[in-house]
């Protein structure tokens, strides 16, 4: 069939012919070869070409999807980064307060303690000196009684009837 | 109605004044203090017959002692007796025996009481010293 427009287009010595190419079959295979153009254009290029722009459109969309991706992750590990420093530095704090509240609590408790240690220590100091004092009254107090008793047994010995007789004179001369 | 204590005082020594009382008078007394319960009012009654009796000139002395008393000091006692009452008509002295004094003489008499023995001194030393270490 692609044959038959060559041999209508007649000798091949002169024109294009001289070419050594013939006309009538280069014009048939123009035809043709429009006619196929045409028919892949209308049906395998244009879907051919859809399918790549599609693909194409679709790698583009996966590539910036891709870039969006890792810009997020870059962000979100620089929110992630941010956040850990951020609580580091609040547990920081939080530590370094509580150290210093501990240490104020042991501090108030320590002088607490000292304190009650003190008031114990003065009071017990009191009442030692209460105690001695107490003590030494009534050692005193027995001292005397002892004297007196030890005073009474001397005298009993040495007071006879006729010394007795002397100081009961001289004590109602007294009452003159 | 009772008779107070004095009213009974008064007939006592009414009647002991004049040597009149009787044995029998006296059980009546003591019969009559038992019955009315005033026995607590005893030792009351007699001081005030006493001190009624030492108005009356009658002097009653109780004298207690460790040794016992020679009438020398019995006569410097009815001499000191008659400076606290100068219109005494009679002073009698009744002597006991009180070892626990170890000295002097403790006289007892009207309702009144003159302790001039050792134990009595030696007790106004302790309480003194007492006192002075209570100050202390």
């Amino acid at each position: 069939m692609f044959l038959l427009p060559v041999r209508f287009f007649g000798d091949s010595s002169n024109g294009i012919g001289a070419l050594g190419i013939n006309a009538g079959d280069f014009a048939i295979q123009l035809v043709s070869f429009i006619l196929v153009f045409l028919v892949l254009r209308q049906w395998a290029f244009k879907p051919i070409v859809k399918v790549l722009r599609d693909r194409r459109k679709l790698i583009d969309e996966g590539v910036k999807l891709g870039l969006d991706m890792e810009k997020e992750k870059a962000e979100l590990d620089k929110n992630v980064s941010d956040k850990l420093h951020q609580a580091r530095s609040q547990a920081d704090q939080i530590v370094v307060s509580a150290e210093q509240q501990a240490r104020q609590v042991v501090q108030a408790t320590q002088a607490t303690a000292k304190a009650k240690a003190d008031s114990i220590i003065l009071a017990a100091n009191e009442r030692i000196k209460v105690d001695t004092a107490k003590a030494r009254i009534r050692l005193e107090k027995d001292l005397v009684g002892l004297i007196s008793e030890a005073t009474e047994a001397i005298i009993g010995e040495k007071v006879d009837e006729k010394k007795d007789a002397a100081l009961i004179r001289k004590a109602l001369k007294g009452q003159d | 109605m009772k008779p107070s204590r004095h009213k009974i005082a008064r007939y006592i020594s009414s009647q002991s004044l004049d040597g009149k009382i009787s044995k029998k008078q006296i059980k009546e007394f003591a019969a009559y203090l038992i019955d009315n319960g005033r026995t607590n009012e005893l030792t009351s009654i007699l001081r005030d017959v006493d001190e009624i009796w030492a108005e009356h000139g009658v002097i009653e002395v109780q004298t207690y002692s460790a040794h016992k008393l020679s009438s020398e000091l019995r006569s410097e006692i009815k001499r000191i007796i008659k400076k606290y009452y100068p219109h005494a008509k009679r002073i009698e002295i009744y002597e006991q025996a009180e070892p626990s004094l170890i000295g002097g003489v403790r006289l007892e008499f009207a309702n009144q009481q003159l302790d001039l023995s050792i134990k009595s001194e030696l007790e106004i030393f302790k309480q003194a010293a007492m006192a002075g270490q209570d100050q202390t």
